[in-house]
């Protein structure tokens, strides 16, 4: 009879603890699952930031063109505002002629005849190619030989995460 | 003539006890086995999250030639960006579009097309003729971007 008692208190005890076992799985998993979701929106909440940012960089690129035509030279100018420095990643136009052009860093730009410098404070130095890193208060000028008329043009910038569109205003 | 006898108390207890070990063992490591599946499916759903966040696109030029001949120009931040799909006026645009790089390589057409970082995608799709004014959507991994592109 004793026996009899003491085994089923083996198999209560046996089971309990097997019990507090899948119990203590579920808990854990719940608070995993929750930990998971605060990972997923701190990432598209960051995401949004970045991207929302990029778009307002873009707001601080002051960038235009004047196209010369007796010299048929287009002259883009590109100065920047923002309080830290912008990536230019690329230079897109569309022509009068119906086709468009655009630069990356897969091209040089020399061999494009195209000439870019970067001025800050007075000093100023050729670039060669996309990206263009430009930092605060300086100036990316970009002169294009031999061009048709353009329609529109815009250069894209990064900032590492994110990008944004910049169209030219003609002057 | 032989009597029937019941098992004894201590096999009836030991036989008590693996059956509950037994099944119970059982049950637990299924439980278990399911909430590290689960537990590893919000993992990946959190590394997919992060590797598609890091992809952007931009649209920076679009409009029609007058072959009717869409041009898009995107360019991507600093992570490769994959294209998956091409959308005008709400259609699946993929099969009348071709991709390359601003050099001239081809790129595959998508969904396989695969935009290194910092770099300009130049995607030409073929639209009916006379079409004047078109909805483009393009579909990566991080996300959508939308143009309107008109004839000029």
């Amino acid at each position: 009879m004793l026996l009899r008692k003491r085994s089923r208190g083996i198999a209560t005890v046996i089971g309990g603890v097997l019990l507090a076992i899948a119990l203590l799985a579920i808990i854990a998993l719940y608070f995993y699952l929750q930990y998971q979701q605060e990972q997923i929106l701190n990432t598209a909440s960051q995401t949004a930031q970045t991207r929302l940012e990029a778009t307002v960089l873009a707001l601080s690129l002051n960038a235009s063109y004047h196209y010369d035509e007796p010299t048929r030279t287009l002259y883009i100018e590109a100065r920047s505002s923002a309080p830290r420095a912008v990536i230019i990643t690329s230079l897109d136009i569309i022509w009068a002629n119906n086709s468009f052009t655009a630069i990356d860093r897969t091209q040089n730009l020399t061999s494009l005849g195209i000439t870019a410098t970067v001025t800050s404070l007075g000093s100023s130095a050729t670039i060669t190619g996309f990206p263009v890193v430009l930092g605060p208060g300086e100036t990316l000028s970009i002169v294009v030989r031999n061009a048709t008329r353009p329609v529109a043009a815009a250069l894209t910038l990064s900032t590492d995460l994110a990008t944004a569109t910049v169209p030219l205003k003609p002057r | 003539m032989h009597r029937l006898r019941g098992i004894s108390e201590h096999v009836s207890a030991a036989l008590l006890a693996i059956i509950v070990l037994g099944v119970g063992a059982l049950v637990v490591s299924r439980i278990i086995d399911n909430t590290q599946l689960v537990a590893q499916q919000g993992e990946e759903n959190v590394i997919e999250t992060k590797l598609r966040s890091i992809q952007d696109l931009t649209v920076a030029l679009a409009y029609i030639d007058a072959n009717s001949v869409l041009h898009v120009v995107v360019v991507s931040a600093g992570a490769p960006v994959t294209i998956e799909a091409i959308y005008v006026n709400n259609t699946l645009w993929n099969k009348q579009c071709s991709a390359r790089l601003a050099n001239g390589t081809l790129l595959p057409p998508p969904p396989s097309t695969v935009l290194p970082y910092h770099a300009a995608a130049i995607i030409d799709c073929s639209l009916p003729p006379g079409a004047r004014i078109a909805s483009v959507k393009l579909v990566y991994e991080g996300g959508e971007a939308h143009a309107i592109a008109k004839k000029i």
